[in-house]
């Protein structure tokens, strides 16, 4: 269990964190410069924040009001770093033993080094060099000399940042085993949602340098209860609305009326996947003239509402200049709550 | 013909790059770390000897260790020993006048690492001794090399300094720098014209040791960025 709160000032940015991490992966989501590696470096000890508290399984490893602030190497945390930071004038084998200096007899290292290798699938490689490995290979030792010091927290900085993307798949799956096997918590930090939906079980959004409260994967995925959670979960429609009479809601946006339920309602969103194009009405629907279409998706804009873009399924029984219903069904459709 | 200043020259130059290398690393290690404000002000005093003309450089020696300025009379007096005028002046000449390059070098080649290596370091529980001396310093090689080899083609051929504080007393002060002039001096340009020669081909071989030196370090810095 982790338990992190900091603050941080920097030249126009304010790191303001606090979250609980169970025995689980969570994801630190957000964009480039939202703090998300900051974040990581505080809890590591590699940066000192202005104030707050951080434990670790109950041992404090950082607290400004008490002064205690544990150097990085008796934290017990692993940190892989996005470009996986691989000692370049040492071999596989020596950077292995690099994790392994606690091990105080020889024989038990080099045993520990050879039961890496083999867990890592690295056999063939321990006597190469950083420079003569794949970007896999180099992440499989990162991977492996993070865990050789048996750490009971694990953080990965966007672990895949540096690969192409055909090796990400395959890796990613020995990635969910090695993570599967390994009992402490672990911060994935990363700005792709898909990533998280797959490795992560809990989320905690970061934006602008603050730390949202963390929250299931599969709740902040598919039902955000703001409009700022729906842009966050990737929704590519999202428009204000607010309640007229009962049982409706008014979406001047998208110049529609729609049944709703929700009397405290804000916002409405629903994601491209769930939009499908139709020459009749049916379902939620508005009505849009296509501006462009291509082969991933539909972009339209409602009637009299140019500026307003909409993202749908692509349908090619309709062209750019057609005039159709944009349909979604009402349990795809979110409705949104006032922010906190 | 009497070789004593090319062993002369030889030695002494040896002898400050021995030295230029610990102390350059040291301060430029040091300083890398230093905050922004104080890193540009250190740099600046620590570069000084590289503009100033060496004769400033000789003045302000000569105001310091000369017998009849504080730390020149206190040797004297305390150890019996001469600060000047003897053959290792010019160790203090040619090492204050070639530290620039190795600190300079050795800067950038510690500026060049990547700090996500120390910091990794850290998170794995190494120290700061074995995270410089294992780490650190193995991925400069190539840069504090060229470094040592650039202080020590500077001591070679100090001569503004080194004549100040050594004069010039063939056989025990004589450098190969000052008997040229010498030799000059007293129109002897056959001898001197030798040991011009002999001057030059240490020269060109210093620099093609540079020039090796920086290949070697381009090229494993290309392959660790492919």
């Amino acid at each position: 269990m982790l338990e992190v709160r900091l603050k941080k000032q920097y030249a126009g940015f304010m790191l303001n964190v606090r979250f609980q991490a169970r025995d689980e992966v969570m994801a630190l989501l957000g964009a480039s410069g939202a703090g998300k590696t900051m974040t990581l470096k505080c809890i590591a000890g590699l940066v000192k924040p202005d104030a707050g508290y951080i434990a670790l399984d109950g041992r404090v490893l950082f607290d400004s009001e008490r002064h205690i602030d544990i150097a990085p190497q008796e934290r017990g945390v692993g940190l892989l770093f996005q470009n996986y930071a691989l000692f370049p004038n040492m071999t596989v084998r020596q950077n292995l033993l690099c994790g392994l200096m606690h091990v105080t007899a020889r024989a038990e290292r080099n045993h520990e080094v050879e039961r890496l290798l083999t867990m890592f699938c690295l056999q063939g490689l321990a006597d190469r060099l950083p420079s003569q490995l794949s970007g896999g290979q180099q992440q499989r030792v990162a991977l492996a000399r993070c865990l050789a010091r048996k750490p009971k927290l694990l953080l990965l900085d966007e672990p895949f940042a540096a690969l192409d993307s055909h090796l990400r798949w395959q890796l990613e799956q020995q990635l969910l085993d090695t993570l599967a096997a390994f009992e402490g918590t672990t911060l994935y930090v990363t700005h792709d949602r898909e990533e998280t939906r797959r490795l992560c079980q809990r989320v905690c959004v970061m934006r602008g340098g603050t730390a949202l409260p963390v929250m299931d994967t599969h709740r902040w995925y598919h039902t955000p209860d703001t409009q700022s959670a729906a842009l966050l979960a990737g929704f590519e429609n999202v428009g204000t609305a607010c309640w007229v009479t009962s049982g409706y809601a008014d979406i001047p946006q998208w110049g529609t009326t729609w049944p709703c339920t929700k009397a405290d309602v804000t916002g409405v969103a629903f994601r491209a996947e769930n939009a499908c194009l139709s020459a009749i009405q049916k379902d939620l629907a508005i009505r849009c003239r296509i501006l462009r279409s291509s082969e991933q998706e539909t972009i339209c804009a409602p009637l009299g509402q140019m500026n307003t873009l909409l993202r749908a399924l692509p349908d090619s029984r309709f062209a750019a200049g057609d005039e159709v219903w944009l349909c979604v069904r009402p349990e795809n459709a979110i409705w949104l709550g006032r922010e906190e | 013909m009497d070789l004593f200043p090319l062993i002369n020259s030889l030695r002494v130059a040896i002898i400050s790059t021995a030295l230029t290398f610990l102390i350059g690393i040291w301060a430029a290690h040091g300083v890398t770390r230093l905050p922004t404000w104080l890193k540009g002000a250190l740099d600046s005093v620590l570069t000084l000897p590289l503009v100033l003309p060496p004769t400033v450089v000789g003045f302000f020696l000569l105001k310091t260790i000369s017998p009849k300025a504080p730390l020149g009379a206190f040797f004297l007096q305390a150890f019996d020993i001469k600060l000047t005028m003897v053959w290792y002046s010019a160790v203090f000449a040619t090492t204050i006048v070639s530290f620039p390059l190795m600190y300079r070098t050795a800067r950038g080649a510690f500026e060049q690492l990547d700090p996500a290596w120390e910091a990794c370091a850290q998170t794995m529980g190494l120290g700061k001794r074995f995270i410089f001396w294992r780490i650190k310093l193995p991925n400069c090689k190539a840069g504090l090399l060229a470094g040592t080899v650039l202080a020590f083609a500077r001591a070679l051929g100090e001569y503004g300094a080194t004549t100040m504080v050594t004069g010039y007393i063939p056989g025990r002060t004589a450098t190969i720098a000052t008997t040229v002039y010498q030799l000059w001096r007293e129109g002897n340009d056959r001898l001197a014209l030798q040991w011009v020669l002999i001057d030059l081909v240490i020269s060109l071989a210093v620099l093609v040791a540079i020039n090796m030196l920086e290949l070697r370090g381009g090229a494993a810095r290309a392959r660790s960025e492919a």
